[in-house]
Protein backbone atom coordinates (compact mmCIF):
# COMPACT_ATOMS: atom_id res chain seq x y z
CA UNK A 1 0.00 0.00 0.00
CA UNK A 2 3.22 2.40 0.48
CA UNK A 3 2.98 3.15 -3.72
CA UNK A 4 -0.22 4.35 -3.65
CA UNK A 5 -0.28 8.03 -4.37
CA UNK A 6 -1.63 10.74 -1.78
CA UNK A 7 -4.62 11.34 -3.85
CA UNK A 8 -5.44 8.25 -3.74
CA UNK A 9 -5.31 8.06 -0.42
CA UNK A 10 -7.18 10.77 0.48
CA UNK A 11 -10.07 9.08 -1.52
CA UNK A 12 -10.27 6.07 0.59
CA UNK A 13 -9.94 8.62 3.62
CA UNK A 14 -12.78 10.76 2.64
CA UNK A 15 -14.75 7.80 2.56
CA UNK A 16 -14.14 6.43 6.08
CA UNK A 17 -15.71 7.17 9.50
CA UNK A 18 -13.95 9.53 11.75
CA UNK A 19 -13.12 6.82 13.88
CA UNK A 20 -11.19 4.24 11.45
CA UNK A 21 -9.47 7.89 9.71
CA UNK A 22 -8.10 8.27 13.38
CA UNK A 23 -6.79 4.45 13.47
CA UNK A 24 -5.43 4.74 9.67
CA UNK A 25 -3.04 7.40 11.82
CA UNK A 26 -1.41 4.53 14.16
CA UNK A 27 -0.76 1.96 11.30
CA UNK A 28 2.32 3.50 9.95
CA UNK A 29 4.40 6.59 8.86
CA UNK A 30 2.64 7.14 5.39
CA UNK A 31 -0.61 6.75 6.85
CA UNK A 32 0.18 8.96 9.78
CA UNK A 33 1.67 11.69 7.68
CA UNK A 34 -1.48 11.91 5.11
CA UNK A 35 -3.98 11.93 8.11
CA UNK A 36 -1.32 14.87 10.17
CA UNK A 37 -1.25 16.96 6.99
CA UNK A 38 -2.31 19.40 7.97
CA UNK A 39 -4.45 19.89 4.60
CA UNK A 40 -6.40 17.40 5.72
CA UNK A 41 -8.08 18.75 8.77
CA UNK A 42 -6.47 21.53 10.62
CA UNK A 43 -5.71 24.10 7.28
CA UNK A 44 -7.84 22.64 5.30
CA UNK A 45 -10.63 26.41 3.96
CA UNK A 46 -13.40 24.17 4.55
CA UNK A 47 -14.58 24.40 8.20
CA UNK A 48 -18.11 23.08 7.76
CA UNK A 49 -18.18 19.38 8.41
CA UNK A 50 -21.12 17.35 6.59
CA UNK A 51 -22.35 14.15 7.99
CA UNK A 52 -23.58 11.60 5.41
CA UNK A 53 -26.66 9.58 6.56
CA UNK A 54 -26.57 7.03 4.06
CA UNK A 55 -22.48 5.57 4.06
CA UNK A 56 -22.37 7.47 7.31
CA UNK A 57 -19.33 8.99 6.95
CA UNK A 58 -18.07 12.51 7.08
CA UNK A 59 -17.37 14.88 4.47
CA UNK A 60 -15.92 18.75 4.68
CA UNK A 61 -17.96 20.65 3.34
CA UNK A 62 -17.43 24.33 1.37
CA UNK A 63 -17.37 27.07 3.41
CA UNK A 64 -17.37 30.99 2.91
CA UNK A 65 -13.71 32.37 3.24
CA UNK A 66 -13.82 34.19 6.20
CA UNK A 67 -11.10 36.52 6.86
CA UNK A 68 -10.21 36.01 10.13
CA UNK A 69 -9.31 39.33 12.37
CA UNK A 70 -6.30 38.80 14.09
CA UNK A 71 -6.99 40.77 16.43
CA UNK A 72 -10.32 39.42 17.58
CA UNK A 73 -10.15 38.02 21.63
CA UNK A 74 -13.27 36.29 20.33
CA UNK A 75 -14.33 34.09 17.45
CA UNK A 76 -17.76 31.86 17.13
CA UNK A 77 -19.57 30.70 14.20
CA UNK A 78 -22.69 28.83 14.33
CA UNK A 79 -24.91 26.98 11.51
CA UNK A 80 -28.45 27.66 10.63
CA UNK A 81 -31.09 28.14 8.26
CA UNK A 82 -32.18 31.50 6.66
CA UNK A 83 -34.82 31.62 3.79
CA UNK A 84 -34.54 28.17 3.41
CA UNK A 85 -30.52 28.04 2.83
CA UNK A 86 -27.65 27.01 5.16
CA UNK A 87 -26.59 29.96 6.83
CA UNK A 88 -23.48 30.30 8.97
CA UNK A 89 -23.06 33.48 11.64
CA UNK A 90 -19.43 34.68 11.94
CA UNK A 91 -18.86 36.28 15.01
CA UNK A 92 -15.51 38.68 16.07
CA UNK A 93 -15.60 40.66 18.67
CA UNK A 94 -15.87 44.53 16.16
CA UNK A 95 -18.13 42.62 13.70
CA UNK A 96 -20.94 40.17 12.71
CA UNK A 97 -21.64 38.48 9.81
CA UNK A 98 -24.26 36.22 8.32
CA UNK A 99 -23.54 34.46 5.57
CA UNK A 100 -25.63 32.37 2.81
CA UNK A 101 -25.07 29.62 0.55
CA UNK A 102 -27.82 30.37 -2.14
CA UNK A 103 -27.43 27.52 -3.74
CA UNK A 104 -26.63 23.98 -1.33
CA UNK A 105 -23.03 22.71 -1.68
CA UNK A 106 -22.02 25.19 -4.09
CA UNK A 107 -19.29 26.89 -2.77
CA UNK A 108 -19.50 29.82 -5.03
CA UNK A 109 -22.89 30.66 -3.94
CA UNK A 110 -22.13 31.59 -0.38
CA UNK A 111 -23.05 35.52 0.17
CA UNK A 112 -23.22 38.05 2.55
CA UNK A 113 -26.25 38.69 3.92
CA UNK A 114 -25.78 41.08 6.33
CA UNK A 115 -22.70 42.31 8.06
CA UNK A 116 -22.49 44.76 11.12
CA UNK A 117 -20.14 46.59 12.66
CA UNK A 118 -19.44 49.81 14.95
CA UNK A 119 -21.08 48.32 17.74
CA UNK A 120 -25.03 47.69 15.67
CA UNK A 121 -26.79 45.33 18.15
CA UNK A 122 -28.78 42.94 17.08
CA UNK A 123 -31.94 42.01 18.97
CA UNK A 124 -34.34 39.25 18.19
CA UNK A 125 -37.82 40.72 18.90
CA UNK A 126 -41.01 38.76 19.98
CA UNK A 127 -38.48 35.58 18.49
CA UNK A 128 -40.10 36.82 15.23
CA UNK A 129 -38.43 39.53 14.26
CA UNK A 130 -34.43 40.24 14.36
CA UNK A 131 -33.67 44.32 14.99
CA UNK A 132 -30.72 45.95 14.22
CA UNK A 133 -30.00 48.80 16.68
CA UNK A 134 -27.29 50.95 15.65
CA UNK A 135 -26.39 53.64 18.72
CA UNK A 136 -24.37 56.13 16.59
CA UNK A 137 -27.53 56.57 14.55
CA UNK A 138 -29.77 56.45 17.27
CA UNK A 139 -32.13 53.88 14.61
CA UNK A 140 -34.18 50.46 14.55
CA UNK A 141 -34.23 48.80 11.60
CA UNK A 142 -36.08 45.19 10.99
CA UNK A 143 -33.42 43.44 9.28
CA UNK A 144 -36.13 41.11 7.93
CA UNK A 145 -34.44 37.59 7.68
CA UNK A 146 -35.41 36.60 10.98
CA UNK A 147 -36.05 32.45 10.68
CA UNK A 148 -35.67 29.58 13.17
CA UNK A 149 -32.29 28.76 13.56
CA UNK A 150 -30.40 25.17 14.31
CA UNK A 151 -27.63 24.49 16.52
CA UNK A 152 -25.26 21.99 15.71
CA UNK A 153 -24.96 18.98 18.54
CA UNK A 154 -21.80 16.87 18.56
CA UNK A 155 -21.94 13.70 17.18
CA UNK A 156 -20.39 10.70 18.99
CA UNK A 157 -19.28 7.69 16.64
CA UNK A 158 -20.99 4.48 17.17
CA UNK A 159 -20.62 1.34 15.73
CA UNK A 160 -24.53 0.65 15.32
CA UNK A 161 -26.00 1.85 11.98
CA UNK A 162 -28.06 4.74 12.29
CA UNK A 163 -30.83 2.81 9.97
CA UNK A 164 -31.36 0.24 13.03
CA UNK A 165 -32.67 3.41 14.71
CA UNK A 166 -36.84 3.43 13.31
CA UNK A 167 -39.07 3.99 15.97
CA UNK A 168 -40.05 0.47 16.48
CA UNK A 169 -37.21 -1.14 17.27
CA UNK A 170 -36.18 1.82 20.30
CA UNK A 171 -35.86 0.34 23.17
CA UNK A 172 -35.97 1.96 26.17
CA UNK A 173 -33.30 0.66 28.90
CA UNK B 1 -18.63 -8.17 -26.47
CA UNK B 2 -22.05 -8.33 -29.20
CA UNK B 3 -21.55 -5.10 -31.07
CA UNK B 4 -17.58 -5.61 -31.91
CA UNK B 5 -17.38 -6.14 -35.62
CA UNK B 6 -14.39 -7.05 -37.82
CA UNK B 7 -14.54 -3.14 -39.21
CA UNK B 8 -14.38 -1.13 -35.59
CA UNK B 9 -10.92 0.22 -34.71
CA UNK B 10 -9.00 -2.07 -32.56
CA UNK B 11 -5.70 -0.78 -29.90
CA UNK B 12 -3.59 -3.12 -28.90
CA UNK B 13 -2.26 -3.05 -25.19
CA UNK B 14 1.02 -4.72 -23.81
CA UNK B 15 1.60 -5.62 -20.67
CA UNK B 16 4.77 -5.59 -18.16
CA UNK B 17 4.91 -9.48 -19.07
CA UNK B 18 5.37 -8.68 -22.80
CA UNK B 19 1.49 -10.40 -23.49
CA UNK B 20 -0.64 -8.74 -25.77
CA UNK B 21 -4.55 -7.66 -25.25
CA UNK B 22 -6.35 -6.26 -28.90
CA UNK B 23 -9.08 -4.37 -27.41
CA UNK B 24 -11.65 -2.08 -29.52
CA UNK B 25 -11.23 1.44 -29.49
CA UNK B 26 -14.14 2.53 -27.84
CA UNK B 27 -13.14 -0.07 -24.89
CA UNK B 28 -9.46 1.64 -24.92
CA UNK B 29 -11.00 5.21 -24.49
CA UNK B 30 -12.26 3.97 -20.54
CA UNK B 31 -9.42 5.16 -20.12
CA UNK B 32 -8.32 9.09 -20.05
CA UNK B 33 -4.52 8.49 -20.37
CA UNK B 34 -5.11 6.36 -23.52
CA UNK B 35 -8.01 8.69 -24.99
CA UNK B 36 -5.67 11.40 -24.59
CA UNK B 37 -2.43 9.65 -26.41
CA UNK B 38 -5.02 8.76 -29.10
CA UNK B 39 -6.22 12.21 -29.59
CA UNK B 40 -2.43 13.41 -29.56
CA UNK B 41 -2.22 11.07 -32.24
CA UNK B 42 0.73 9.14 -29.87
CA UNK B 43 -0.10 6.22 -30.14
CA UNK B 44 1.35 3.75 -32.08
CA UNK B 45 0.20 -0.06 -33.29
CA UNK B 46 0.81 -1.14 -29.47
CA UNK B 47 0.55 0.83 -26.47
CA UNK B 48 2.96 -0.72 -24.03
CA UNK B 49 2.47 -0.64 -20.23
CA UNK B 50 5.51 -1.66 -18.76
CA UNK B 51 4.27 -1.18 -15.02
CA UNK B 52 0.96 -3.41 -15.27
CA UNK B 53 1.02 -6.81 -15.11
CA UNK B 54 -1.03 -9.34 -17.42
CA UNK B 55 -3.37 -10.61 -14.49
CA UNK B 56 -4.02 -6.66 -13.55
CA UNK B 57 -4.48 -5.71 -17.16
CA UNK B 58 -7.23 -8.02 -17.93
CA UNK B 59 -9.00 -7.40 -15.12
CA UNK B 60 -8.82 -3.97 -16.02
CA UNK B 61 -10.06 -4.67 -19.61
CA UNK B 62 -13.16 -6.69 -18.53
CA UNK B 63 -13.85 -3.69 -16.75
CA UNK B 64 -13.29 -1.45 -19.07
CA UNK B 65 -15.32 -3.61 -21.86
CA UNK B 66 -18.34 -3.99 -19.23
CA UNK B 67 -18.52 0.00 -18.63
CA UNK B 68 -17.99 0.49 -22.75
CA UNK B 69 -21.28 -1.21 -23.59
CA UNK B 70 -23.40 0.29 -20.65
CA UNK B 71 -25.29 3.25 -21.72
CA UNK B 72 -23.82 6.14 -20.26
CA UNK B 73 -25.73 8.00 -17.42
CA UNK B 74 -25.63 11.63 -19.54
CA UNK B 75 -26.24 10.19 -22.93
CA UNK B 76 -29.87 9.48 -21.88
CA UNK B 77 -32.31 11.08 -19.13
CA UNK B 78 -34.45 8.26 -18.95
CA UNK B 79 -31.71 5.39 -18.72
CA UNK B 80 -32.81 1.90 -18.39
CA UNK B 81 -33.15 0.80 -14.47
CA UNK B 82 -32.30 -2.60 -15.69
CA UNK B 83 -28.84 -1.47 -16.72
CA UNK B 84 -27.98 0.71 -13.74
CA UNK B 85 -28.47 -2.26 -11.78
CA UNK B 86 -26.62 -4.72 -13.62
CA UNK B 87 -23.67 -2.47 -14.17
CA UNK B 88 -23.74 -1.82 -10.18
CA UNK B 89 -23.80 -5.99 -9.54
CA UNK B 90 -21.27 -6.28 -12.23
CA UNK B 91 -18.70 -3.72 -9.82
CA UNK B 92 -19.73 -5.34 -6.67
CA UNK B 93 -18.51 -8.80 -8.13
CA UNK B 94 -16.10 -7.11 -9.60
CA UNK B 95 -14.69 -6.05 -6.62
CA UNK B 96 -14.56 -9.65 -4.24
CA UNK B 97 -11.01 -10.15 -5.60
CA UNK B 98 -7.83 -10.28 -2.64
CA UNK B 99 -6.21 -7.00 -1.64
CA UNK B 100 -2.97 -7.07 -3.60
CA UNK B 101 -4.59 -7.77 -6.28
CA UNK B 102 -7.44 -4.27 -5.70
CA UNK B 103 -4.02 -2.72 -4.62
CA UNK B 104 -2.73 -3.70 -8.31
CA UNK B 105 -6.09 -2.55 -9.60
CA UNK B 106 -6.10 0.72 -8.04
CA UNK B 107 -2.74 1.72 -8.90
CA UNK B 108 -3.06 0.88 -12.92
CA UNK B 109 -6.39 2.84 -12.72
CA UNK B 110 -4.59 5.53 -11.27
CA UNK B 111 -2.20 5.85 -14.00
CA UNK B 112 -4.25 4.41 -16.81
CA UNK B 113 -7.10 7.35 -15.32
CA UNK B 114 -9.72 5.45 -15.25
CA UNK B 115 -11.83 7.59 -12.86
CA UNK B 116 -14.57 5.14 -11.91
CA UNK B 117 -12.83 2.04 -11.23
CA UNK B 118 -10.38 3.95 -9.10
CA UNK B 119 -13.78 5.18 -6.94
CA UNK B 120 -14.44 1.70 -7.33
CA UNK B 121 -11.39 -0.16 -5.61
CA UNK B 122 -11.11 2.93 -3.16
CA UNK B 123 -14.76 2.38 -1.85
CA UNK B 124 -13.59 -1.35 -1.57
CA UNK B 125 -10.78 -0.63 0.45
CA UNK B 126 -12.68 1.49 2.74
CA UNK B 127 -15.56 -0.89 3.06
CA UNK B 128 -12.56 -3.03 4.22
CA UNK B 129 -10.99 -1.05 6.75
CA UNK B 130 -14.44 0.41 8.17
CA UNK B 131 -14.33 0.41 11.60
CA UNK B 132 -11.30 -1.95 12.07
CA UNK B 133 -8.33 -1.41 14.86
CA UNK B 134 -5.18 0.01 13.30
CA UNK B 135 -3.77 -3.96 13.80
CA UNK B 136 -6.64 -4.99 11.70
CA UNK B 137 -6.07 -2.55 8.94
CA UNK B 138 -2.43 -3.29 9.30
CA UNK B 139 -2.80 -6.68 7.95
CA UNK B 140 -5.62 -6.12 5.67
CA UNK B 141 -3.40 -3.71 4.05
CA UNK B 142 -0.58 -6.11 4.57
CA UNK B 143 1.37 -2.65 5.19
CA UNK B 144 5.50 -2.63 5.05
CA UNK B 145 7.78 -3.84 8.41
CA UNK B 146 9.77 -0.80 7.27
CA UNK B 147 7.08 1.36 7.49
CA UNK B 148 5.73 0.86 11.28
CA UNK B 149 5.88 3.62 13.46
CA UNK B 150 7.67 3.38 17.08
CA UNK B 151 6.39 2.21 20.08
CA UNK B 152 6.61 5.84 21.37
CA UNK B 153 4.68 7.39 18.19
CA UNK B 154 2.15 4.79 18.18
CA UNK B 155 1.36 5.80 21.73
CA UNK B 156 1.43 9.60 21.14
CA UNK B 157 -1.04 9.45 18.29
CA UNK B 158 -3.17 7.18 20.02
CA UNK B 159 -3.34 9.68 23.20
CA UNK B 160 -4.03 12.29 20.53
CA UNK B 161 -6.95 11.05 19.78
CA UNK B 162 -7.71 8.57 22.78
CA UNK B 163 -11.36 8.84 22.19
CA UNK B 164 -11.43 6.97 19.09
CA UNK B 165 -10.09 3.39 21.25
CA UNK B 166 -12.73 3.23 23.51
Amino acid sequence: MEDLPESVMFDILSRLPVKTIIHCKCICKKWRNIVSDTHFVNDSPEKICAFDFDDETFKLFPSPLIEVIEDSYNHFQSLGVLKGCLCLADTFDPQFTIWVMKEYGIKKSWHKEVGLKDGTILMVFRDVELLAYCPTRKTVEDTQIFDRYLTAMSYRPSFLKLQNFELERVHVF
Amino acid sequence: MSTSSSSSKKIVLKSADNETFEIDEIVALESQAIKNMIEDECADNVIPLGNIDSKTLSKIIEYCKKHAESPKKDDNADIDEKAVEDLKSFDAEFAKVDMPLIQDILMAANFLNIDNLIGLMCRTIADRIKGKTPEEIRKILNINKNDLLSPEQEAKAREENSWAFD
